[in-house]
């Protein structure tokens, strides 16, 4: 079975809309309402891409990422979902590898999602 | 003499004393006294009307100092005149002088006087009056170094009145600058303060100092966004490369308290003999301004980002019911209609994150080398998937390399783009043209359009201005648009600039300096 895509988003209707999308196009796909239980969910399923919000409870988008740094090992790629006017600025204090805009648009979500989890495949594979 | 060049003039009245007292004895004349010339002498008749009033009368014999009552011109008439005539008068025989004889029966013969000197006093280029050396005895013939002493003491009376009345004028400047609540300092070119209100004193008390290089050490200067300013940047270094600083927001960071103010800035030159001899800084606290300005900015902005999510899911669903087989012909049209809501909301929520990052100093620009042809060219097929009925003609030459921020420079040339379709009929072309001067990439975009009304065109870049509000080519925008652009290509080094004839059309250009430009 293939590594999921972990989408950690607080609100639940766009983690659901996230998630159906996803799982229209044959991904699996893990959820998490914010940083800290992501952090639980990746021990179990480690995610082969990370959709991320950034503002969130308990543990937000930058608190994750650093924890993430912090602990070392493998780390997934990460696409930050944002609504900041830099989103590419906000990808690179938190060294995402890219950063998709709120309202997005279904066919760019896709086609960053199989590139990215395509490039996790092969990161993988070399760090195997 | 040098006691009298010597003494403090501001005091009228005392240095008339002094003056009539020292007449007297170096001159040895009985009675010396100074008259003021009231009356409106451009009045036809003047004299008939005017009158000469006693300041000061010293009697030497008595060595008192005492009043006179006035003289009026209806009864000595020559004399009045002959003293606004501005010559000395020196009347060896004053008795039978044409000039003095008025006073003889009633004034010279019971007073025992023979001679008189009279000369004028000057003041602001007209004459104030007389000082009068009236000598008792014998025929006196004045001698030229007793007519000259007689001058200087004239001269000295009238240094005396411009003293008191710079006095008087400082003191109503000094009393309106205590007065204000806005903070008034002088500094002097190497950077001392050497004047200052009592506004500017809580500065002072803040900083520690009243020195530019004492306050390098207590005080930082912020642009209103908060960075840093470099001290060669700073207002009174700009002043005296000749830059100009008016109303402008700093923010002021006092080092020893930590505290921060807010303050809207002017500062000046004093030039003389081309050279900046003192600086003029005049401050005002802009500091709960500032608050409530930031306040509003951040709420608007918190706002926008926060429609951004559930626009997301709406849009999200809205597209995944799209590209459903299972939708029904009739819910199409509704469909639709969701789907470009959702892009004028997304649209408006961007506007507004835009405008509050631009104000706030935080639009931050993520450059990088493109071909500006290139990046026209997609900006000109997404418009025109959204103006059907517009033609959009694009003359491209070469390709243009930059260096910019594509999201950026390409929402600018969109906003031109969209104005063009926006404001011009249905049917017609936008002439969309990309070229380069020199070191400048020029792109401009031409409409056979309404234009925009000559009255409206000097505020065409203003903030929330819509040319066409409340005319039926109103069309709902904030009037952020252009700002907006200006703001990005200005920072890119750019600008933008238009022409426009009310009922024919506009032409806005845009230009951006290429890479490798200076």
């Amino acid at each position: 079975m293939t590594a999921p895509v972990l989408i950690i988003e607080d609100d639940e209707a766009l983690r659901e809309l996230l998630q159906m999308i996803l799982e229209a196009e044959g991904f699996s796909v893990e959820t998490a309402a914010n940083g800290k239980e992501a952090l639980e969910r990746m021990m179990d399923h480690p995610p082969s891409l990370v959709l991320l919000d950034m503002r969130m409870p308990i543990m937000d988008g930058w608190q994750f990422c650093h924890e993430l740094a912090r602990r070392g090992g493998p780390k997934p790629p990460i696409v930050i979902v944002t609504a900041a006017s830099d989103p590419a600025a906000r990808a690179r204090e938190v060294d995402a590898d890219a950063w998709l805009t709120k309202p997005f648009d279904h066919t760019q979500l896709l086609s960053l999602v199989r590139r990215m989890s395509h490039v996790d495949c092969g990161s993988s594979r070399r760090r195997s | 003499l040098l006691e009298l060049a010597r003494r403090e003039k501001t005091d009228v009245h005392e240095t008339f004393r002094a003056i009539t007292e020292a007449g007297a004895v170096v001159l040895d004349v009985a009675r010396v006294s100074i008259w003021q010339l009231c009356g409106d002498r451009n009045a036809p008749g003047w004299v008939q009307e005017a009158r000469l009033v006693c300041d000061d009368l010293y009697l030497l014999m008595e060595r008192k100092h005492v009043s006179a009552g006035p003289i009026h011109g209806r009864d000595f008439p020559t004399y009045l005149q002959a003293t606004h005539e501005r010559r000395t008068i020196t009347a060896d025989d004053a008795r039978h002088d044409p000039r003095t004889s008025e006073f003889a029966e009633f004034y010279l013969k019971p007073l025992g006087i023979r001679s008189m000197m009279d000369v004028p006093i000057w003041h602001r280029g007209e004459v104030y009056g007389v000082i009068c050396f009236e000598h008792v005895g014998p025929f006196r013939q004045w001698r030229a170094e007793e007519q000259d002493f007689a001058i200087i003491m004239a001269d000295i009376a009238s240094t005396s009145l411009e003293a008191a009345e710079r006095l008087s004028v400082d003191h109503r400047w000094e009393t309106a600058i205590e007065t204000v609540t806005e903070a008034v300092a002088l500094f002097d070119a190497r950077g001392t303060m050497v004047h200052c209100n009592e506004a500017a004193r809580q500065y002072v008390d803040l900083a520690g100092g009243r020195s530019q290089e004492g306050a390098a050490a207590t005080i930082e200067f912020v642009d209103a966004a908060d960075r840093p300013i470099p001290p060669e940047d700073w207002p009174f270094q700009r002043v005296l490369r000749h830059e100009k600083v008016q109303g402008e927001i700093y923010g002021i960071l006092f080092k020893t308290t930590g505290e921060r103010r807010y303050v809207r800035l002017s500062c000046s030159p004093i030039i003389q003999r081309a050279q900046i001899v003192y600086v003029a800084l005049v401050l005002l606290d802009a500091t709960d301004e500032m608050h409530v300005e930031r306040l509003k900015r951040d709420v608007l902005s918190t706002l926008a980002h926060e429609l951004k999510t559930p626009l997301a899911i709406a849009s999200g669903y809205a597209q995944a019911l799209d590209s459903s087989s299972e939708l029904p012909a009739t819910a199409r049209p509704m469909l639709d209609a969701i789907l470009r809501a959702c892009d004028r909301l997304d649209h408006l929520s961007q506007t507004v994150i835009d405008l509050a990052s631009t104000m706030l100093g935080r639009l931050r620009l993520t450059r990088e080398r493109v071909d500006l042809s290139e990046l026209l060219l997609s900006v000109v097929r997404r418009a025109e998937r959204g103006a059907p009925n517009h033609r959009l003609k694009v003359t491209i030459g070469e390709h243009i390399p930059v260096i910019v921020d594509c999201t950026r420079i390409a929402q600018a040339m969109r906003q031109l783009i969209d104005n063009a379709i926006a404001y011009s009929p249905a049917g017609t072309t936008v002439d969309v043209e990309l070229s380069t001067h020199g070191d400048m990439a020029c792109l401009a975009v031409r409409d056979r359009g309404i234009g925009i009304p000559a009255g409206a065109q000097r505020n065409t870049f203003r903030l929330f201005f819509t040319a066409h509000a409340g005319t039926e080519h109103e069309n709902g925008g904030l009037g952020v648009g252009l700002y907006l652009a200006r703001e990005i290509v200005r920072r890119h080094g750019g600008d933008i600039s238009f022409e426009s004839v009310e009922g024919e059309g506009s032409a806005f250009y845009m230009t951006l300096p290429r890479e490798g430009a200076p």
